[in-house]
């Protein structure tokens, strides 16, 4: 069997038309697995931050803390350049705003891939672009990124800002950082990393090198801005702008000092059993959060180790926040920010020949639905 | 002309570098100087508390109820100061440390003594449980309520001006984990189950149906 030219051309160079495809065949199969667990498409990818998520775009930012059991939640802690974007588009488009935050996500992570892929051509010499695409439409907790949830703007917006920067376009780049510090406070590694870049390759010269280059300062210095603006919109809106992080203590974040937390964590490195409870609620497991922070702090030494600083410098970053604020956030900000992926995808790319990258990648696929199945479910390791 | 022109644009840059990290600076400033209440700040903040206080806590009045559990009124972190479980059951509120305190707001008019009632379920699969009450440092009686089953215990106080706040602490002789009964969940489980409180009661000592 042969495809004809051009659509050859389109698989062999992973073009839009191609990743479009790709991206479409995963969310169907999202779909049927909703189907067959008899679960509502919608409702499914809405659950946990999702409904946080609606409120706010539809309410804006609380006053007072209105849910929970201690009755301590208020919607400070969620970044707000997703939920106005899905406000943006119920104003044209009249969906309910689940509806919104699913579609928007979705539509992100589109552009997310082929930001990623351009950024992968860019800074790889054979980057194994198939490999890639399959991995971020149907890789493990890829669901995220077709949730109502902003890890897929963070996404999109993360790597264009890298691309950017590799093409020297150094003031877009800032901006688009910005755009990224008021999506999620991860986005604050972004100007960080940079600079910590610029130092690794030039240690003090970079401070020269700045001086003479204020374009480059001016991008470092314009990052921040969207953390910043958010700061000062809290402290103008219920007196606090630290509140998204101290807001966190609603979820059990910070209750305890982190280190006890860890000790405790890190004495599990068997306790998969509750992960398949009946009770979704109940599916917990300190290992499986132990195991994949370990791939984590792998995946930061690999990328420095290959002398990739700003993804290197990123990934240590989020590692220490992760843990410093509960080890069960680590799954998912791994897969929240795309260096872990960009580290996994080298890692296959350098150790594996092309067949057993295919085998991995079916693995990865099945590993996947069975942490979709338990998302529709609700269950609570994956919140 | 364009060197002239590309200086300005220099200075410019630097010049909104000065102006973002002023502008920081002060949001900063601003940030570590929270305009907020005295709860917020306990809780959230200095973390020197472990409730969020709504103010809305019920109080006890001569022949009045006061149920717990799951979306009871009483099950709040205002009554139930220290050693409960913040989820309420159906089944009660139940403790789940080797302490638990209750901060028990009494409203008299005329009274001088309050009879309190507690409706309870003990859980001691070993016959082993005693439960001590203490009002605030003065030791009351011991209880030893039924496996599973609503126990009724009485208790008299005496209340000397209208509001009266009284603490009980509840001290468990053998509290039981989860774990090692391995009905734990998970190993977020930490319970040390001892007693499920239902509800209290202030009852007319002299009319009043004993026996439950």
């Amino acid at each position: 069997m042969s495809f004809p030219l051009p659509l050859r051309q389109m698989i062999s160079q992973c073009s839009p038309g191609y990743v479009l495809l790709v991206f479409l065949f995963s969310r169907m199969c999202f779909w049927g697995l909703a189907l067959f667990q008899d679960v509502s498409f919608f409702d499914g990818m809405c659950v946990w931050d999702c409904h946080w998520y609606s409120q706010l775009a539809t309410q804006g930012y609380d006053t007072h803390t209105h849910s929970n059991m201690a009755n301590d939640a208020a919607n400070w802690p969620f970044f707000p350049a997703f939920p106005f974007l899905m406000h943006l588009v119920q104003s044209v488009i009249p969906f309910s705003m689940k509806i919104i935050g699913v579609l928007l996500a979705n539509v992100c992570m589109y552009f997310a891939i082929l930001v990623s892929l351009r950024y992968l051509q860019k800074t790889r010499e054979h980057p194994a672009k198939h490999f890639w695409v399959w991995l971020c439409c149907l890789g493990p907790f890829s669901f995220y990124f077709a949730s109502g949830y902003s890890e897929s703007l963070f996404w999109f917006l993360g790597c264009l800002a890298m691309l950017l920067w590799q093409h020297q376009n150094y003031i877009r780049a800032g901006c688009i950082a910005a755009l990224l510090t008021a999506t999620r406070f991860f986005g604050i590694f972004w100007p960080i990393a940079w600079g910590i870049e610029l130092f690794c390759l030039m240690q003090f010269h970079a401070f020269k090198h700045l001086s003479q280059n204020p374009k480059k300062l001016f991008a470092l210095c314009l990052g921040p801005l969207g953390l910043f603006c958010f700061i000062f919109y809290l402290y103008h809106h219920m007196g606090d702008g630290l509140a998204f992080v101290y807001a966190q203590k609603a979820w059990g974040r910070s209750n305890v000092p982190f280190w006890q937390d860890l000790q405790y964590s890190l004495q599990f490195w068997t306790d998969f059993g509750p992960l398949l409870n009946p009770e979704p609620a109940t599916r917990y497991s300190f290992a499986f959060f132990n195991y994949i922070a370990i791939m984590g702090g792998f995946f930061s030494v690999w990328l420095a180790s290959q002398k990739r600083f700003f993804e290197a410098a990123v990934a240590l970053m989020l590692m220490v926040t992760v843990i410093k604020s509960g080890i069960i956030g680590v799954p998912r900000y791994m897969a929240g920010v795309p260096v872990f992926a960009f580290a996994f995808h080298d890692v296959a790319n350098r150790f594996l020949p092309p067949l057993l990258r295919i085998l991995l990648l079916a693995i990865l696929f099945l590993f996947n639905f069975w942490l979709l199945s338990n998302w529709y479910d609700s269950a609570f390791f994956l919140v | 002309m364009t060197v002239h022109s590309s200086s300005f644009k220099n200075k410019l840059l630097l010049g909104g570098c000065l102006g973002l990290l002023l502008f920081y600076g002060w949001v900063t400033w601003a940030a570590l100087h929270p305009q907020v209440s005295e709860d917020y700040r306990s809780y959230f903040i200095d973390k020197t508390s472990d409730c969020w206080r709504q103010g809305n806590a019920p109080a006890l009045f001569f022949g009045g109820q006061m149920p717990f559990g799951f979306k009871k009124p009483a099950h709040t972190c205002e009554i139930l100061t220290e050693g409960w479980d913040v989820t309420g059951t159906p089944w009660g509120s139940w403790s789940t440390q080797h302490h638990a305190t209750l901060r028990l707001p009494l409203e008299s008019d005329a009274h001088r003594m309050a009879t309190l009632r507690f409706y309870v379920i003990g859980f001691d699969p070993w016959g082993l449980q005693r439960t001590s009450i203490f009002v605030g440092a003065q030791y009351e009686t011991d209880w030893y309520p039924d496996h599973q089953k609503v126990s009724t215990f009485d208790v008299t106080l005496p209340i000397a001006q209208a509001l009266e706040v009284i603490d009980i602490h509840f001290l468990f002789a053998e509290p039981v984990s989860m774990k090692w009964l391995g009905q734990a969940t998970n190993n977020l489980d930490h319970r040390l189950l001892g007693m499920g409180l239902l509800g209290i009661d202030w009852i007319n000592p002299n009319s009043a149906e004993f026996g439950h």
